[in-house]
């Protein structure tokens, strides 16, 4: 338990720097700490329209609190837990760490 | 939902006479049903709404001028009448929900903490143009998450008296019922979210429009966000994410849950069973004063053995109904249940059902009836019946009697390996065979009559925190009233009954002997049933007397002992489970004279009750928990059918595979 601990700091404070992604990507792909603007959600039109109303919109803003287990984001305040194919239908832009 | 968000007529102003409605209404976890504790204290019931197994609570409060009657809707994100909980919470706001009167106020709870989410809903709830109240509830927690909110200007940006409250600890409260007492004489809330260019674009697919009003909404509450939010300081990683790290992570995740239910489990089975004791004892104290005040005749019988034992199976299950829904309260309340739903639908999904389905398939362990009642966590009404559909195929306590006499009588206690014991193994052996049958049959299920589309795992973590006493024992307390009141009166006929089908017509003494309780019970009308379908048992190897027993355990598995126990005249009091085993390995067939009963035999009955639903409980509950009249009735009845083709199905091909293997052999 107590290792599990130390790897996710270190892993936590090592994903920053290394990540760099020009353009657009799938939110899957977007490591732990960063912030990203959503520039689309090709998702069937059910799951974008859950998604957009907790939060997760078209120019939206996210962080990226969690990739280990799922995908946990910041979405204003509140937390949205979402499964790893849900995550790479939705594109963002990476905005900074 | 924009065209559902057309004005709505005025209802007529408040007449003295008739209680004000009000309805609460805003997301998941924003501390609703909290608020709804706090606004009603102890007057409220829960119900479904009509037609649908959509739950709706209500209550009601006075002030000085007059009754309240609040009414609190499902949590919901938006109103789009997508799953049925959001169809019903529109359907109330429009006062087009049949058998709900129409509101008078709705009362908008936000979470003051998750503010520009909440207000998403509530800029459609506004956009229906009736008196509405703002709750901008756990503002106590603003400053711990370095926020600010202006609640003066957002009642200028929203239209609407904005009432802040502390639900859990019942502050503003007063003022919030002050609020929506003045809420119909006050303008009604003219939204216009404007931004008409947006309007006019280029008309196109519907998944477009929609996401342009999503844009259109999140980008007015945006602007209203900047004029009445300050945030101090951004949010830091805070413990709840270190604690979601451990209880998401892939392998410490579902330990952990594992380990929790391991504990609601061995708490249903093992705490609850002092207390079903204790009530059993009262039930039995009662009978013996009976006994003693009443003369023995048909009256007494009928009270003691046909009211107080109808009485006593039903007020059985209560401590494990409790205890189960105190574990669920906790782990909802305390925001765990969101997380576990998330680490187990990975588990779950290629089976077909929802990672909360868990929950109500470990209980079946302890009882079906307290899990088909949990399957109300699940949202999704396909995912949801297919879990209430298997559950009763989870071996449940009130199979462990039957197992522990057949497998006492039949299978030699002799040691596999060393260490484990075969009688052990065999126990272990239905168990899985249970197990295993409910989650096959669970897929089955979902990939025929209960197929929907793939849902895209999408869940809300709500921040954790300490869950109310109050609620929680409201919760719990609403139950075991529900029960109490739905399944006691169906279950206390059907053992009136019962003992009605095992009492009449009365055995004629024969040669002027008294009548002993098999003669009785092998005459009665449901000894008659027994040798009736005699003909359909004996390709399982079995006689009329496990006929009758199997007929008797219809309404309740463990019955099935106590009637065998009548038949051999070994009483039915408790510790006669060793000589009512040694009876039945003794017993001869009468006409080839050798042993009646096999292992063999012994091991397809066993089957037969693993897989059976012979259990008036469960229908009972299956039938009200599935939409009640004619739906609820064919979903019953699906499940009693495939269940019993099931049992006959195992037991006919474990003997005869049995016999064609040559395991034929007496004991």
């Amino acid at each position: 338990m107590l290792n599990f601990w130390k790897r996710r700091r270190r892993a936590v404070n090592a994903s920053s720097p290394g990540f760099n992604c020009p353009g657009d990507c799938p939110l899957a792909s977007c490591p732990i700490g960063y912030c990203a603007l959503v520039v689309g959600l090709s998702c069937p039109a059910h799951e974008a329209r859950r998604l957009r109303t907790l939060g997760v919109f078209e120019g939206a803003r996210v962080n990226i609190v969690d990739t280990r287990s799922g995908i946990l984001l910041d979405v204003r305040g509140s937390r949205l837990a979402l499964d790893v194919s849900v995550a790479r239908s939705i594109r963002v832009r990476p905005l900074a760490a | 939902m924009t065209a559902a968000a057309g004005p709505v007529p005025a209802p007529p102003p408040r007449p003295t006479t008739r209680p004000l409605r009000v309805a609460l209404v805003g997301n998941p976890n924003c501390g609703k049903s909290t608020l709804f504790n706090a606004l009603t204290g102890r007057r409220q019931r829960v119900a479904n709404f009509p037609g649908v197994t959509v739950e709706r609570a209500e209550g009601e409060y006075r002030t000085e001028n007059g009754a309240v009657e609040v009414v609190d809707l499902p949590g919901t994100y938006s109103l789009s009448p997508e799953s049925p909980d959001e169809a019903i919470a529109l359907d109330v706001l429009l006062g087009r929900a049949t058998g709900v009167p129409p509101l008078d106020v709705i009362v908008i709870v936000a979470d003051a903490e998750n503010l520009e989410r909440n207000l998403y809903l509530a800029t459609e709830v506004l956009e229906l143009g009736r008196p509405t109240v703002i709750a901008l509830n756990r503002v106590d927690r603003l400053e711990r998450a370095g926020l600010q909110i202006d609640v003066v200007e957002l009642i200028h940006e929203l239209g609407v008296v904005v009432v802040p409250v502390v639900a859990t600890r019942g502050e503003g409260i007063d003022r919030l019922r002050h609020a929506i007492d003045r809420a119909v004489s006050l303008p009604r809330p003219a939204l216009a979210l404007d931004e008409s260019g947006e309007a006019a674009a280029a008309p196109d697919s519907a998944h477009a429009a929609a996401d342009r009003d999503a844009q259109r909404r999140y980008r007015w509450i945006a602007r209203v966000a900047e004029r009445t939010i300050t945030r101090r300081a951004p949010r830091a990683a805070s413990w709840s994410d270190r604690v979601d790290a451990v209880v998401l992570h892939k392998v410490w995740g579902p330990l952990i849950f594992l380990g929790l239910m391991l504990l609601v489990f061995q708490a249903m089975f093992s705490w609850a069973q002092p207390l079903a004791d204790g009530i059993q004892a009262l039930v039995a104290l009662t009978g013996a004063g009976v006994r003693a005040a009443i003369p023995p005749g048909e009256l007494r019988s009928l009270i003691v053995d046909g009211a107080l034992g109808g009485v006593g199976s039903v007020l059985v299950f209560l401590p494990q109904i409790a205890i189960l829904f105190l574990f669920i309260g906790i782990l909802e309340d305390s925001g765990y249940m969101a997380r576990a739903a998330f680490v187990m639908d990975r588990y779950m999904r290629p089976l077909g059902l929802h990672g909360k389905s868990f929950i109500p398939l470990i209980s079946g362990y302890a009882c079906a009836v307290p899990a088909i009642m949990s399957t109300r966590t699940i949202q999704q009404p396909k995912e949801r019946l297919a879990t209430i559909m298997v559950v009763p195929l989870m071996s449940c306590s009130a199979r462990l009697p039957v197992y522990t006499l057949l497998v006492a009588a039949f299978v030699p206690a002799v040691a596999v390996g060393g260490v484990l014991s075969l009688q052990g193994l065999t126990m272990l052996g239905m168990y899985l065979m249970g197990t295993v049958a409910a989650l096959l049959a669970a897929a089955v299920f979902r990939r025929t009559l209960l197929r929907s589309e793939t849902r895209a795992l999408i869940i809300e973590l709500p921040p954790y925190a300490v869950p109310s006493v109050r609620v929680l024992g409201n919760s719990v307390w609403q139950r075991v009233r529900l029960f109490l009141r739905r399944a006691g009166t169906v279950i206390f006929s059907i053992s009136i009954l019962l003992w009605g089908l095992a009492t009449y017509p009365r055995a004629t003494p024969v040669d002027g002997r008294p009548v002993t309780q098999e003669q009785q019970l092998s005459q009665s009308a449901l000894g008659t049933l027994g040798h009736a379908i005699a003909p359909a048992v004996r390709p399982l190897g079995y006689d009329w007397k496990i006929g009758v027993s199997m007929v008797a355990s219809f309404a309740a598995r463990e019955v099935f002992v106590s009637t065998m126990g009548t038949i051999y005249g070994v009483g039915h009091e408790g510790d006669d489970t060793k000589a009512l085993g040694q009876r039945l390995r003794q017993e001869r067939d009468p006409v080839t004279g050798r042993p009646a009963y096999t292992p063999l035999m012994a091991i397809g009955l066993m089957a037969f009750y693993v897989f059976a639903l012979m259990c008036t409980s469960t229908v009972t509950m299956t039938h009200k928990e599935t939409g009640g009249g004619w739906t609820g009735a064919r979903w019953a009845a699906l499940q009693f059918t495939y269940m019993l083709v099931l049992a006959y199905g195992a037991a006919f091909l474990i003997y005869h595979g049995g016999l064609a293997l040559g395991f034929g052999g007496g004991a």
